[in-house]
């Protein structure tokens, strides 16, 4: 429970030099920063049933590896690619060999729109319309935790590399071997089922 | 001239300005005329930031697993 935030551990140097000290706050703060990151990607490449294993096995190469980390990249970088090239040999091991690149392209059939390419139904203005205002919304922000939670796994991983880490997309790509098309297309996917689920609930209030 | 359906499906490479000077200003004149692109534009907008703000809030207390994940890297730390 004393899980004490400790500031100084944005530092990623301090965190770093804490964590080789053995420092238990320091390992709790980069479980709770970095686990549900490095398992959206795990989750990505390699589904659901061996992401929990994969990230375990991530984390201790990387804390083997930990002293030699140059801090070439950030540690966040570093972390992903660990995993996903963890999750990419495992995958290969599984022999399943369905490619990561394939079923992505644009489906025609969007409901929003008529047959003349026009708006079915007005694009109404919303309610709560600067994300300050989204974000504080208790209810409107745990249908959003759960819209991102429920993307399929290849959305959520590079959602999570690009909108929330930030990941340049050539790097994107690189991580999760997969073609800047089909990167571009499951990112504009998982972007509109979160504006959907928060249109949803403004329509609604 | 782009149609609404168009500007929908285009709206992430627009916001992340992968476009040419040309194709943005075709993007651009359809939004002044367009009220319904505009305002999804805004919302697709909005909907990513305020992705952004709920994750960069501070990680709830760990769960049991990932305490004892903590617990087993620290000993990992101390085998060196």
């Amino acid at each position: 429970m004393n899980q004490t935030p400790n500031a100084s551990f944005d530092d990623e140097q301090i965190l770093i030099q804490a964590l080789l000290a053995g420092e238990s706050a320091a390992f709790e703060c980069l479980i709770g920063r970095y686990h549900g990151r490095m398992l959206a990607v795990a989750r990505g490449i390699i589904g659901e049933a061996f992401a929990d294993e994969v990230v375990q096995d991530a984390w201790l190469s990387a804390i083997k590896a930990l002293p030699e980390f140059a801090g070439r990249s950030s540690l966040s970088t570093w972390l992903l690619q660990i995993t996903a090239n963890g999750a990419k040999s495992r995958l290969r091991r599984e022999k399943r060999h369905q490619s990561l690149d394939e079923g992505w392209q644009l489906e025609d059939n969007d409901e929003r729109f008529d047959a003349r390419h026009h708006w079915r139904e007005d694009v109404s203005q919303w309610e709560l319309n600067t994300p300050e205002a989204i974000a504080e919304n208790a209810e409107l922000s745990a249908i959003i935790e759960q819209a991102f939670s429920q993307l399929p796994p290849m959305q959520q991983a590079v959602m999570e590399l690009y909108d929330l880490q930030q990941t340049p997309m050539p790097e994107v790509c690189n991580i999760l071997e997969i073609s800047a098309s089909n990167a571009r297309v499951l990112l504009h996917r998982a972007r509109t089922a979160i504006q959907q689920q928060i249109a949803q609930y403004q329509d609604s209030i | 001239m782009l149609n609404c359906k168009e500007i929908a499906q285009q709206a992430s490479d627009y916001i992340d300005q992968q476009y040419s000077w040309r194709q943005r200003m075709a993007f651009r004149l359809h939004l002044f005329i367009c009220g319904n692109c505009r305002r999804y534009i805004s919302q697709l907008r909005s909907s990513i930031e305020s992705l952004r703000l709920l994750k960069r809030r501070p990680q709830p207390i760990l769960n049991d697993h990932q305490k004892d994940l903590a617990k087993l890297l620290r000993e990992e730390i101390h085998k060196r």
